[in-house]
């Protein structure tokens, strides 16, 4: 079974090329453009990993990574240049990403 | 006219004439006697002393609002009629004549009218007829109203009181003197008391004697003179009397007697010196400057401000401008000949050098007085030092310019990390399709998608960048142009006509033709460009689609609103509007600059800009200050 990603991101280019470089037969990417669709999707399912922009229309990643569980691995993707996180996440990606740190990131949950 | 007659009628017969006199002659007599006494507006009375049976005329009756057909012709009519303070001198003075003292009977007194009010009336009286043993039986007179004098007289006394000022005169013949009731009122003693020369003159105080008998003798030679005296009144009360006098000459040119004002100066003196000494303990200098002859005039403070010994001062203007520090010393004189050719008033601030060589920044105000044509004739005014204030807004503006510094770098460092981030973005989705390119070489469409986003990514970059530049362009303050505000209005809609039709957006002008605003022309349209598209972009999915502009302007500021159909702005996001990429346009419609730039504009401006929360629909407000309005006077100087 292929490892479940989630990215949310109000960029919707970067989206596209994020799922252009990282969907694998093993990894499936899922993207959202709004906070709202992303958690609705995580309750139905809950992703193996979760990509989360820092800044988010009306809210930053940290605070809507508060509203899910900590049972989900989070990774904070940020342009900003130093961002303060909270131990909610696993890794923080600055952009623009380092391909191969993502790559990383990825396979260390593909078991 | 039966009266007259009768009277008349009795005389001839009385006098025994020689010539019988026709009774239509005595008649056409006794006509023009009336004719008269009418144009003089004389009322005649006749008392028979035995009996005090008095007969009125006509115009006696009138001139106190009775008929005469209803006035009992007895003494007590008039008696009755007398005002209570003035019928005891009336007997005196009928008394007086009748006992021979004087040559007529003459009194001023008050009867009352029919009406209530009283009536001044002066009344005058002969004996008319006396009885074989020489006892006077008939006493005849008249009366003539001299309300309207005597209240003229009472409004000058009145004026004399309130103003502290008396008249006296000097007969040089007798040595009479004539004092008004003020005058006697400063001297303390009670008006009508006989005075004199040498009387008057005991009233000084005795180092004042000798003086105020020269001046008297001067002026009964024919010199004026106006001079403050010190005078002790008779309660003993020292008083300052400002005493003037002239000569009165008679139809040959000979001086018969002189005369003059009187004037109790004690609170004014006081009052001068509580200002003099409120001046000098505040440094307060006072000067006086005459343009024509250039001479000038300082007080005790004056010379304390410029350290300047008061024997050593010329009294002339030179040693004004002698004292002016080199560097301000042009524009100090500059100022002050400008506010003699009365270009604008004298408030300046300049510098002095102190002969001891302290530099002080001294503040000076002044006012000229004109003639008719307008040609000074004396300047007064104010100095006093303000080094103090000077050195301290010196200190301010230091302070200021360090914190603006200060400002400056901390929103370069706000902006940095703002830049970074809408930098970031479009780069990680250049740098991720770049990598993506070789990844997709075979599949056409793929790889035309990549490119094309690439490409909008270098576009957001180059306008952020371009953006930045204006951020950061510094003001050039002399680049400001007096502008006609409606004319940069419809430049700007101009300019997002094209997309508000597109969009079904009508923009609104509410601006008069004759605002102006000092500015530069290009970057108020940029601020007002940005509002404009910004409001478009707010209404352009609502029902009611509409931007209005309009300005007015008010005391000191122009105002100029940018409304539109949207339904305001939330308070949250109030705080950030102005902040350095804050947008809440969808990724890449906005970069977050256009407000905070626009700010920066108009802060260079002068002007401000807010949300005016005051309407229901979303308004921005920008106030910009009022163009100052050059007097034509200062400009055509062309200095």
């Amino acid at each position: 079974m292929a490892l479940n990603v989630f990215y949310l991101d109000d960029e919707s280019d970067l989206l596209e090329s994020f799922k252009d470089s990282f969907e694998t037969d093993s990894v499936k990417v899922t993207t959202f453009q709004k906070p709202e669709d992303c958690l609705s999707a995580i309750k139905k399912q809950s992703p193996d990993l979760l990509f989360l922009d820092f800044r988010l229309p009306g809210l930053t990643g940290d605070e809507l990574a508060l509203e899910i569980s900590d049972s989900i691995p989070k990774v904070l993707v940020t342009g900003d240049l130093s961002v303060e996180t909270k131990s909610l996440f696993v890794a923080v990606v600055h952009k623009p990403f380092n391909h191969g740190m993502v790559e990383a990131i990825i396979g260390r949950y593909l078991e | 006219m039966i009266l007259l007659f009768e009277y008349l009628k009795k005389f001839f017969i009385h006098k025994k004439a020689q010539l019988p006199i026709a009774e239509d002659e005595l008649r056409q007599l006794n006509n023009r006697l009336d004719y008269i006494l009418e144009g003089a507006g004389l009322g005649a009375w006749d008392w028979w002393l035995e009996t005090n049976k008095v007969t009125f005329d006509r115009r006696w009756c009138e001139m106190l609002g009775l008929r005469p057909e209803d006035t009992p012709q007895e003494l007590s009519t008039w008696d009755s009629r007398v005002h209570p303070d003035d019928k005891a001198k009336a007997y005196a003075d009928i008394k007086t004549y009748l006992d021979g003292l004087t040559p007529y009977y003459e009194n001023i007194h008050r009867l009352r009218h029919a009406q209530g009010h009283w009536v001044w009336i002066l009344d005058r009286g002969r004996i008319s007829e006396y009885d074989s043993n020489g006892k006077p039986i008939r006493f005849t007179g008249t009366h003539f109203d001299v309300t309207k004098f005597k209240e003229q007289q009472l409004l000058l006394e009145s004026i004399q009181s309130v103003a502290n000022i008396g008249g006296w005169e000097l007969d040089k013949q007798t040595g009479q003197t004539r004092w008004t009731s003020q005058t006697y009122k400063i001297h303390g003693i009670p008006q009508g008391t006989p005075t004199n020369q040498i009387m008057g003159m005991n009233f000084y105080a005795p180092h004042e004697i000798d003086r105020i008998s020269r001046y008297a003798k001067e002026c009964l030679e024919g010199k004026s003179f106006n001079e403050v005296f010190e005078f002790i009144d008779a309660k003993s009360a020292h008083k300052k009397v400002g005493v003037a006098g002239e000569p009165v000459f008679d139809a040959d040119g000979v001086i018969r007697k002189i005369r003059g004002t009187f004037q109790d100066l004690t609170q004014l003196i006081e009052l001068q010196d509580q200002n003099r000494f409120i001046l000098e303990s505040l440094g307060v200098g006072v000067w006086k400057y005459n343009p024509t002859s250039k001479e000038l005039n300082w007080d005790q403070s004056m010379y304390r401000l410029y350290g300047l010994d008061s024997r050593d001062f010329s009294g002339h203007y030179d040693a004004w401008e002698k004292s002016l520090s080199p560097e301000n010393r042009i524009k100090a004189i500059e100022e002050l000949n400008s506010a003699l050719r009365g270009d604008r008033h004298f408030d300046t601030t300049f510098e002095i050098v102190t002969p001891n060589g302290v530099r002080k920044n001294i503040r000076g105000k002044g006012y000229v007085v004109r003639d008719d044509d307008q040609k000074p004739l004396m300047m007064f005014g104010l100095n006093w030092d303000v080094t103090a204030e000077v050195q301290l807004h010196q200190a301010l503006d230091l302070e200021r310019a360090k914190s603006l510094h200060s400002a400056k770098l901390a929103s370069l460092g706000e902006i940095s990390a703002g830049i970074a981030h809408e930098i970031n973005n479009p780069l990680a989705i250049i740098s991720a399709n770049i990598s993506l390119l070789q990844k997709f070489r075979a599949d056409e469409t793929k790889f035309e998608s990549k490119l094309v986003a690439i490409q909008k990514s270098t576009l957001r970059i180059e306008k952020i960048v371009k953006a930045l530049r204006k951020f950061s362009r510094t003001s050039d303050q002399s680049s400001l142009k007096t502008e006609r505000l409606l004319d940069i209005v419809q430049e700007s809609i101009s300019l997002v006509d094209s997309r508000a039709t597109h969009l079904s957006v009508n923009i609104g002008v509410e601006v008069d033709e004759s605002l102006m605003i000092e500015c530069d022309h290009l970057e108020i349209e940029q601020v007002l460009i940005n509002l404009l598209n910004n409001a478009i972009d707010a209404v352009k999915s609502l029902e009611t689609r509409w931007v209005l502009i309009r300005a007015s302007a008010e005391l000191n500021d122009i105002v100029l609103h940018v409304m539109d159909s949207g339904s305001g702005i939330s308070p949250d996001i109030e705080e950030k509007l102005f902040q350095p990429f804050f947008t809440t346009k969808q990724v890449g419609e906005g970069t977050g600059l256009g407000l905070s730039i626009s700010k920066g504009i108009l802060d260079q401006h002068g002007a401000e800009i807010s949300l005016n929360r005051s309407f229901s629909n979303t308004c921005f407000e920008i106030r910009f200050a009022r163009p100052t309005v050059v007097a034509k006077g200062v400009a055509s100087d062309g200095s």
